[in-house]
């Protein structure tokens, strides 16, 4: 599936860590972690809600659709 | 068509000829030819295949069916001899192993004692001796007529086929392969002098009304045996070799034996154990059920093709007048693909339902 998850970039951004997002938005570090690595198949609206309420983004700002190709050169780096 | 779905119109046609075979009794390959066969009955070169009593319609019912009873004896004896000799033995897949005490020999004919002619003479006799006790008063001769008159009633009443006990001893033993039809209705099997024969119908048009055919009986000698009991080919084989392939059969058995447990009960019951452990979707029974599903099509393949590999390739001789019987390997074979199917649909629903549990797993 060629969406791409830039949670990392934006936890950059905010110069948070991925345990604070997880305590502050009460997802469990493991969830989160699937989120980040880019294995989950599906986000909920809430969670969604939630982390961009945080960050203070957009839902854009965290997900990208990117092409077949670039995803999976993405994916073998 | 997409009201009534395109898989469940396949599936139905499916179920419906499989029923349609099983109830009737359809013989592909079985021709019927059509016309008059003269029956070379009392023919001798035939092995008395085509046996008949030829007892005089004027003689009493008693002595009449004294006759004919000893006449379907043999008939009978003939005729279990030809088409199903009772040997033992065992197999699977429609091959295995046959041994026993082979009856092929040396008994072709009824003995002259039991022909029609002298059983009618011995009656005769038997009445004459039975008037003269009636008459006789001396007591040491009626002992001697009565003695006579036993003689005959012990003949009367003995199995022309015990006679040929002592030379019937032989233990033979064959290779047996099935299931076969002999491919013309009218072809039949026999034995003579120890000899494995086909009577075959030659068709010839009759000159006389070119509508009807003219069938005539001809001897085609083979060098193998046929049960039309068991539609079993038994092809003779020596005493090494049966040894040989029944140890050779003995570990294919063994292993096919426990492959089936294994397949059949092992694994069903190791899913099983799994779902109640809360582990139903996983990647482990997928594996197991592709692992039944696999062998069953191997099992399917083995015992729907080998038949007729070994007709084609090994047993090229009997191509001509045999033809396998085709009811029987089609419904096992259908059987068997309804199996392969519903392993298939229950394996595609554990793929989905492992899916869904990952997808769900993995929702955030």
């Amino acid at each position: 599936m060629p969406i791409v998850v830039n949670l990392d970039v934006m936890l950059a951004k905010r110069k948070m860590s991925l345990t604070q997002l997880s305590e502050k938005a009460g997802i469990t570090i493991s969830n989160m972690s699937i989120l980040k690595s880019g294995k989950a198949k599906a986000i909920r609206f809430s969670t969604l809600e939630e982390i961009c309420t945080i960050l203070e983004c957009q839902p854009g700002d965290i997900l990208e659709h990117m092409d077949e190709g670039s995803f999976l050169r993405l994916m073998k780096r | 068509m997409k009201r009534f779905g395109t898989i469940a119109i396949i599936v139905t046609i499916l179920i419906a000829s499989y029923f349609g075979l099983l109830f009737t009794s359809i013989s592909f390959g079985v021709s019927h030819n059509t016309g008059t066969i003269t029956t070379p009955s009392n023919d001798s070169s035939f092995g008395n295949l085509f046996f008949s009593s030829n007892i005089p319609d004027s003689l009493p019912y008693a002595k009449y069916k004294i006759i004919a009873d000893i006449h379907n004896a043999f008939i009978q004896k003939k005729e279990q001899i030809n088409n199903s000799p009772g040997l033992s033995g065992w197999g699977f897949f429609n091959m295995g192993l046959r041994s026993g005490i082979a009856e092929t020999n040396n008994y072709d004919n009824l003995p002259a004692s039991f022909s029609t002619e002298n059983l009618i003479e011995r009656l005769a006799l038997k009445d004459s001796l039975n008037n003269l006790i009636t008459e006789e008063k001396n007591k040491e001769k009626i002992s001697n007529l009565k003695k006579q008159v036993d003689s005959i009633d012990e003949h009367l009443h003995f199995n022309p086929f015990d006679l040929a006990l002592e030379q019937r001893s032989k233990n033979e033993n064959y290779f047996s392969i099935g299931k076969y039809n002999l491919k013309d209705y009218e072809t039949k099997f026999f034995i003579k002098n120890g000899t494995y024969n086909l009577a075959k119908v030659k068709w010839q048009q009759n000159k006389n009304n070119p509508n009807n055919k003219i069938g005539k009986y001809y001897i085609e000698k083979i060098n193998f045996r046929y049960s039309s009991t068991n539609k079993e080919i038994l092809k003779p084989i020596s005493a090494t070799t049966f040894k040989f392939l029944e140890i050779l059969l003995i570990i294919f058995l063994v292993i096919a034996s426990i492959a089936t447990i294994y397949f059949y009960v092992g694994i069903p019951i190791q899913i099983l154990v799994n779902i109640s452990r809360g582990d139903a979707f996983s990647i482990i029974n997928i594996n197991y059920l592709n692992a039944i599903t696999k062998f069953t099509v191997a099992l399917t393949l083995f015992s729907f093709i080998v038949p007729r590999l070994l007709k084609f390739i090994l047993i090229k001789e009997f191509y001509n007048d045999f033809t396998v019987s085709n009811p029987d390997g089609i419904v096992d074979f259908l059987k068997f693909i309804f199996f392969i199917v519903a392993l298939i649909l229950i394996r595609k629903a554990f793929i989905k339902g492992k899916n869904l549990q990952q997808e769900n797993e993995l929702t955030v």
